[in-house]
């Protein structure tokens, strides 16, 4: 050990960064404990019951608005069958699906045109915004109300925009082709948009399809993930889901709608240009423009989350797709951010500019930065001798302990709320999930989003690819 | 006696040790909450086990009650052993029944002390125990429960004002369904479409008055809501109060007008009404003239449709080349084609359409 004087100017520095550190975590800690309160209350009182015995009085509406499903797709030949079906088969009185072939490389195009007896059609778009070529438009010889749209691959983005043109429905839901939708989702997603009018985005729960078994595009039995990474994640979209969104919709300043699930008004969304083709944060990007839009045109909107369980979504398996997946992340929200910045505690945005925005700095984009700092200045620390290996000892379990009690908060939420876990040895695999999860899991993944933030300073734009294994059977 | 929680020989940071024991406070409180969650259904799911066993004689007894054969004081014993089951059957039995059998298991509810309590229920604090008390309540005659259900209306829990409206519009009593029909415009669009269906049933009775009456009101949203009704029934009906709206300044107004043309019974559109719908500045009016001009088949607008199939708006374009595809107009639809004129990609999408058979989906 290299034992140096408390008393040096190091030292001093040293423990004014722990002290700031501490206070950090210290403010993270409470701030998502009080988030995970809040999340329980406002599920309490959530009237999501109207749907459960009304759907078949709400089927045949004409009240309801029209959605269009849209579903970018780039080799997706393994899953593109079955979700395709699922977004045919969801139940709403007025629905078009919209499936994007984004250049893909594999027999995505073909075994639509053959799946769906899809023949060239000239329909035309009726929005404007700019894309990559389109090659063909076909529409199915079945009644069904299916499009798909063969295009150069230009992205997401670019595919959700293409999507946006053709659509002609007031709605449109964007939806990620792994992802499998609960056959009620569109009932309780558009929900907000009948309630209020000033509605002009919503997003749902995504929930963790691996270990389930899904026939015909359904889930239709639900079983906790079998690998341990998955595992983790699973805990993980829990405590996102039920803890984070659901409070900061209630404050209005709910900045993110998953990607793999999210409805918006297409006129709004026309409006502000769509989707951003050049960032990897998409989703993030087009709610925070939106506001932006809403609030320097001084007209009243709101952005909801509907804390019900809506979409079903593979999550990565291996290391090495699950590190693509959260750099990428990392860069789309420190993207979105800073593009935006002149709303960072900007009272003009409302609760978006000053408390959602800076929630997302500073414990979103900044928390990776910060945690891996606090394990630095721990190992320079004992190396120093500046802190007492009780100390750090001491430090590092509270942080577990924390950690192990805001997850399991998460799992008991769900398990009180929205039981859709019917086993209790699917519990039990979760509950040892959220043990597991801060020794290894937690740190990696703040590597990785540090690594995001690295990549975005050196100009990296890829996406990535994500291997699918495709639905258990 | 003291509790060692920290080994001895450490002396780590007095904050640190408070934080520690904080959190582990805060664990045995998730986990003392956790297992009181547990066991309450655990509970729960004991009484239900006990519960089942009461329910076949509750039914044999209460179908007996219903049927006349037995009185309500047959049922007091097991009342007091198993009062919700009580309740539950005698819901389930008395939504099926009307005339002596309603009677007679409201007035055993009414001995037993249940109408009482799901009056008392109905103005609870929980939502979901208003929206269960409402719907009992709504099973009984009319009449006897009238003035709960009205007030329930007007629930700021949305599902209440729902069962509410079903309870009122169960019997074809005139009053009770104008109130309904009358609370409409003070809903959510979804509301509305939940109660639509049960107001379909008395459309003929709304339509003598009501209806008339709110597609004349001055006030936006009364007109709106009957317009949607009218749209959503999907039910001819006497409505030629409906016309004037078709030049209504509200476009809204206009468009819904336009939807719900096709079923009103006497409407006489003149075809200026037409022709000013079809060349109105808001989209969404052109299009909803141009669906009703196609669904009424009329000849006389033709010109008319076809100059819209060059609409700049793509979609009232493609509503424009449908109308005409629809009566068979495809060799108009091609000239547009052949002449290479803006429009053609709504004609040629709807000759598409027309001849694979898909020209409504």
């Amino acid at each position: 050990m290299l034992e140096i004087s408390h008393t040096t100017t190091f030292a001093r520095v040293f423990y004014d960064v722990e002290t700031l550190l501490i206070v950090y975590v210290g403010a993270i800690n409470l701030l998502y404990i009080a988030l995970t309160i809040v999340g329980f209350f406002a599920l309490q009182r959530f009237s999501g019951r109207i749907f459960d015995t009304e759907l078949d009085s709400l089927m045949n509406s004409a009240l309801l608005p029209g959605i269009t499903v849209i579903a970018p797709a780039f080799n997706e030949e393994l899953s593109i069958r079955e979700s395709t079906r699922s977004a045919l088969g969801l139940r709403y009185p007025d629905h078009e699906v919209i499936v994007v072939n984004d250049g893909s490389k594999d027999k995505t195009l073909e075994i639509l045109i053959d799946e769906f007896r899809l023949y060239r059609s000239s329909r035309a778009p009726s929005g404007s915004l700019p894309t990559k070529k389109v090659r063909g438009v076909y529409e199915s010889r079945d009644p069904i109300r299916l499009l798909v749209i063969d295009k150069e691959n230009g992205g997401k983005a670019d595919s959700l925009n293409t999507g946006i043109n053709y659509s002609r429905r007031p709605l449109f839901s964007a939806v990620d082709s792994d992802s499998l939708i609960e056959s009620e989702a569109l009932f309780r997603i558009t929900k907000p948009f009948l309630d209020d009018e000033r509605t002009v985005a919503t997003g749902g729960i995504v929930r963790v399809v691996n270990g389930c078994t899904v026939e015909h595009g359904k889930v239709t039995r639900v079983r906790a993930p079998d690998t341990l990474l998955a595992r983790c994640q699973a805990v993980e979209y829990l405590r996102a889901f039920l803890g984070g969104r659901v409070a900061f919709s209630l404050m209005d300043s709910l900045l993110l709608i998953s990607g793999a699930f999210g409805v918006f008004r297409r006129d709004i969304v026309l409006e502000v240009g769509g989707f951003e083709t050049g960032t990897v944060g998409e989703d993030m990007e087009l709610v925070v423009r939106m506001h932006r839009h809403m609030f320097e045109a001084k007209r009243d909107h709101r952005v909801v989350f509907v804390p019900e369980p809506v979409c079903w979504t593979e999550v990565p398996e291996s290391l090495r797709v699950l590190r693509r997946q959260r750099t990428r992340w990392q860069r789309g929200a420190f993207e979105s951010l800073w593009k935006h910045r002149k709303m960072f505690m900007n009272p003009r945005y409302g609760a978006v500019g000053m408390i959602g925005f800076p929630y997302y700095a500073f414990f979103e984009v900044a928390g990776p930065i910060v945690e891996l700092l606090g394990y630095l200045m721990t190992i320079l620390g004992l190396i120093f001798g500046l802190i007492r290996h009780d100390t750090a000892i001491l430090f590092f379990m509270v942080s577990l302990v924390f950690g192990l009690l805001l997850s399991l908060s998460s799992i008991l939420l769900e398990e009180f709320t929205l039981r859709k876990y019917p086993s209790a040895r699917d519990l039990m695999v979760l509950l040892g999930a959220a043990l597991i999860e801060s020794l290894g899991y937690r740190q990696l993944t703040a590597i990785w989003r540090f690594q995001g933030l690295v990549d975005e300073m050196r100009g990296n734009t890829s996406w990535g690819t994500m291997e699918r294994r495709g639905f258990k059977k | 006696m003291t509790v060692r929680w920290i080994p001895p020989g450490w002396t780590a940071d007095p904050a640190l040790r408070v934080s520690f024991a904080i959190t582990l406070v805060l664990i045995a409180l998730t986990s003392v909450l956790g297992l009181s969650m547990l066991g309450l259904k655990l509970r729960t799911q004991r009484a239900l086990r006990r519960d089942h066993r009461f329910r076949p004689a509750i039914v044999e007894t209460l179908t007996a009650i219903t049927l006349g054969t037995k009185q309500a004081d047959s049922l007091a014993s097991i009342y007091r052993l198993a009062p919700v089951v009580v309740a539950n059957v005698l819901v389930e039995i008395l939504s099926m029944q009307k005339g002596a059998g309603q009677l007679r298991l409201a007035e055993t509810a009414e001995r037993l002390g249940i109408v009482d309590f799901w009056r008392k229920q109905a103005i609870s604090r929980n939502p979901d125990e208003r929206c269960r008390a409402v719907t009992c309540l709504g099973f009984l005659p009319a009449g006897s429960v009238s003035a709960e259900l009205r007030e329930s209306l007007d629930d700021p829990e949305e599902l209440v004002s729902v069962v509410a409206s079903r309870g009122l519009t169960r019997e074809a009593r005139v009053e009770e369904v104008n109130a309904v029909f009358e609370s409409l415009p003070r809903h959510s669009t979804l509301v509305r479409a939940l109660i639509s269906p049960s107001l379909r049933r008395h459309s003929v009775m709304l339509a003598t008055f009501a209806l008339p009456h709110a597609l004349t009101s001055t006030e936006r949203g009364p007109a709106l809501a009957a317009l949607e009704l009218i749209r959503d029934w999907q039910r001819a009906l006497p409505a030629d109060a409906l016309v004037p709206l078709l030049q209504h300044p509200d476009d809204r107004i206009r468009e819904f007008a336009f939807l719900a043309l096709p079923f009103a019974l006497g409407a006489q559109p003149s075809i200026q009404d037409f022709e000013a719908g079809i060349d109105s500045e808001c989209a969404a009016v052109r299009r909803a003239a141009l669906n009703v001009a196609a669904r009424l088949r009329r000849t006389d607008l033709d010109e008319r449709i076809a100059a819209r199939v060059s609409d700049p708006d793509p979609d009232v374009a493609f509503a424009a080349a449908a109308a005409l595809a629809s009566r068979g107009n495809i060799a108009q639809l091609e000239q547009v084609v052949v002449s290479g004129k803006a429009g053609t990609a709504a004609a040629m999408e709807a000759i598409e359409r027309f001849r694979v058979g898909r020209l409504t989906c």
